[in-house]
């Protein structure tokens, strides 16, 4: 009676904590961030084009990567996308859902993994290691936006959690379908391309040798799942060859070829490379980029906060020390080794501190801070004061993650999150009668008028051509304007723009009053940022003023 | 006996081949050099002695702060834009209560202690000048090696399994005290014997282990 009242009460709390962190991932997930990153906006877009015509934003049917910003994005979240927008039309909701959901479920899957790698005995680890990743500001923030990391890392967990089982259990069908995991979450995010034939083989290294050999999945089937996964991975590792695979590893690795090729003339360079590449690596278990500092890149992190809560710290230092002392040998070398190898591809791109890109760094370390948590929490003596000591820390902790997500991002990162282009669709629907150029010198901000006008994919697709299809895979180049129905996105052409009668948008920094006042400009409206600053003039040309003006000078 | 002594020149090499020691006194900081080398000497000697005399150590960075101020802030005085940001930070709120609750000096001071308490437990600060993330404004100098981290980590791995945890109480009792101070890098002198101890026992470690 009293065990099942116990089981009762174990599923009510880990459902209460799901359901809670949930409700963090979706409260006002549409408003805040506010706005949608040109990423964002192109996943989205892609995924409505695949929805409308089979075709992506270029015509390309069904694609296995998207050439998107001509940085071939991994498809699967395009594809997950495109049922949620048939269901809310395309949105942003629609677009940050399956986030939203993957961030949520990830988090189930590490509580039953760490169930699967300590015992039942070790529920209270579970549940602080759920607890730890739920809240943590980098799940939830990770959760609450369109990337494809936070999806890869769901794929990346699911995969683990079926191989565990598989070779517990000696079920060989769930280790082939783990294998196909491995492969969803390859052709999710970057980083699992690299990690996830590292995860498959180090699973199989420690635990298959865990039960009697009567027991255990038969060798055949072990390297029939590593074909699989070497198969189905195949175009990945095939396109790295081309530009659709190393557009994106040339623009973010930090070695160059021209430096090895320096070292290898003068050999003390090598020692630079080895520095630098140490000090990256040593940057992702830093207590100062874990506990305290936000990503430097504005849109990974929300202000002021970090990646877990500071007094977290004290668990982690624990946590490491504890697992040192883990009496299970093979769950604490398994331990060790996620938390040697997830921040490795993360460690070879320039960024200082990638927390998108070490995305799967969280998933061991939530487990080595439930450790630290669980050793000096949980002694049976000392619960009635640690407990509400951990509750009181929890509230405070979601108070101040409600301060950074729900009013610091919301006042200070709008400009990083692109806000205004949803307003900025609703006012040149209102100038129905003009061309509109917008000014975009990059011209990468294409796909957020596509998103917010909805506009129609095969229209798009016929005007543009873009590109030869039968290359689709292999150019890198990129073109910077781009003209669909009245729109425009370019840089103004001060010498042509201002001759022709049309509605001009730019920032207050591209087109300043003097300018406006000096080409005839009529300011027509402006776009607000939440903190009162202005984020897009919108102008209306008067080429005849303009043209009597210079008539004028000239006379 | 041999073994201590290898242990005491190991101790030696390491304080005066860091660049840090260097740094000492180049920039004529005199004391902070003999503070560095009677503390190092101190730790080494207490280590393998038994009794009470160990708490002098806890003492020494209280000490050592009281009477030493080579300049810098206290985390107390909040400096000019810290104040113009909570006050512009308030008007966020609908509530000014809320807004008071969130934003207040109370909130910034930890911050600030935050702030240096996390640069003094920062492996890169000691072993790549802070790089990838240098601070803005202040000069970031190699202090150990990057060579010698593995033998750091070995050191400090060997300590806390031998439940050597002299050097560890020193360090952080020393943390504590010095990330009253801004910028951490006033007082990280304290944290030097600490680092060199455990680079000589990583070293003893790896060198005179017992076959």
């Amino acid at each position: 009676m009293k065990k099942n009242y116990q089981k009762k009460l174990k599923i009510f709390v880990v459902f209460g904590i799901l359901f809670l962190g949930f409700c963090l991932r979706f409260y006002k997930v549409d408003s805040i961030p506010p706005g949608i990153t040109m990423d964002e906006s192109s996943i989205g877009y892609n995924a409505y084009s695949v929805l409308k015509t089979g075709k992506d934003e270029y015509g390309k049917p069904f694609p296995i990567m998207f050439r998107s910003f001509a940085d071939y994005k991994l498809p699967v979240y395009f594809y997950l996308t495109v049922p949620f927008i048939k269901i809310f039309d395309l949105n942003v909701l629609s677009l940050r859902l399956p986030s939203v959901i993957a961030g949520t479920l990830s988090g189930f899957l590490i509580y039953f993994i760490v169930l699967q790698l300590f015992g039942k005995k070790r529920w209270r680890l579970a549940c602080l290691s759920l607890i730890i990743y739920i809240f943590s500001p980098w799940s939830v923030h990770f959760s609450r936006v369109a990337f494809e990391s936070n999806l890869a890392l769901f794929f990346l967990l699911l995969a683990v959690y079926l191989q565990l089982i598989s070779l517990e259990k000696g079920k060989w069908g769930l280790f082939l379908i783990s294998s196909l995991i491995y492969c969803l979450a390859v052709y999710s995010y970057h980083t699992e391309r690299f990690l996830s034939p590292i995860f498959l083989a180090g699973v199989t290294f420690f635990f298959y040798n865990r039960k009697r050999e009567q027991e255990k999945i038969p060798k055949k089937i072990v390297i029939l799942a590593f074909l699989i996964f070497f198969l189905i991975s195949f175009p990945q590792y095939y396109f790295l060859k081309q530009a659709a695979g190393n557009t994106r590893i040339k623009s973010t690795s930090i070695i160059k070829q021209e430096e090895i090729k320096e070292a290898l003339h003068y050999p003390p360079q090598i020692l630079f490379l080895i520095e630098r590449q140490l000090s990256l690596y040593v940057a992702y278990f830093s207590p100062r980029n874990l506990f305290f500092d936000p990503d430097p890149v504005k849109t990974r992190s929300a202000p002021e906060i970090s990646t877990f809560y500071f007094w977290m710290v004290i668990p982690y230092l624990f946590g490491l020390y504890f697992l040192t002392l883990e009496k299970e040998r093979k769950v604490k070398n398994f331990l060790i080794f996620l938390l040697l190898t997830s921040p490795i591809p993360a460690a070879f791109t320039g960024d200082p501190f990638a927390s998108l890109r070490a995305l799967p760094l969280i998933f061991p370390l939530s487990i080595i801070i439930g450790l630290g948590l669980e050793k000096l929490f949980c002694s049976r003596k000392i619960l009635k004061i640690t407990i509400p000591l951990f509750s009181l820390l929890l509230i405070f902790s979601l108070i101040f993650l409600s301060r950074s997500i729900f009013t610091l991002l919301f006042y200070e990162k709008y400009l990083d999150w692109n806000f205004g282009y949803s307003q900025l669709v609703e006012k040149i629907n209102q100038f129905s009668d003009f061309k509109v150029l917008f000014d975009d010198p990059v011209g990468d901000n294409y796909p957020e008028f596509l998103f917010f006008l909805r506009y129609p994919p095969i229209k798009f697709q016929q005007e543009q051509n873009l590109i030869d299809l039968k290359k689709y895979y292999q150019i890198s180049e990129w073109k910077n304007t781009f003209n669909f129905g009245r729109i425009e996105v370019r840089a103004i052409n001060w010498k042509k723009d201002i001759y022709e009668k049309k509605l001009i948008i730019a920032s207050p920094i591209a087109i300043s009053e003097g300018q406006a006042k000096e080409h005839f400009l009529t300011k027509t409206f402006a776009i607000i940022a939440p903190d009162g600053k202005i984020v897009f003039n919108g102008y209306i040309t008067n080429p005849e003023l303009k043209r009597q003006d210079e008539e004028k000078k000239r006379g | 006996m041999l073994k201590n002594k290898i242990s005491l020149l190991l101790l030696f090499f390491f304080i005066f081949s860091s660049s840090w020691f260097k740094f000492f006194l180049e920039d004529h900081e005199y004391f902070e050099a003999v503070y560095v080398i009677l503390v190092s000497s101190l730790l080494f000697y207490l280590n393998k002695k038994k009794g009470k005399l160990k708490v002098i150590l806890f003492f020494l960075p209280l000490l050592t702060i009281f009477f030493y101020r080579p300049g810098g802030n206290v985390i107390f005085n909040l400096d000019e834009l810290e104040k113009y940001t909570i006050n512009t930070r308030r008007l966020y709120y609908e509530n000014i209560t809320l807004g008071r609750f969130y934003e207040n000096k109370i909130f910034y001071i930890f911050r600030n202690y935050q702030k240096n308490f996390f640069q003094g437990l920062d492996l890169n600060y000691y072993f790549f000048g802070n790089h990838p993330r240098e601070r803005a404004g202040i000069k970031e100098i190699k202090k150990i090696s990057f060579i010698f981290l593995p033998l750091f980590l070995v050191g400090l791995y060997s300590f806390i399994r031998k439940k050597s945890y002299l050097f560890l109480y020193y360090f952080f009792f020393s943390l504590i005290t010095a990330s009253f101070y801004t910028p951490i890098d006033i007082y990280s002198f304290l944290f030097f014997p600490f680092l060199v101890s455990c680079l000589t026992e990583g070293a003893e470690t790896i060198l005179l282990r017992d076959k």
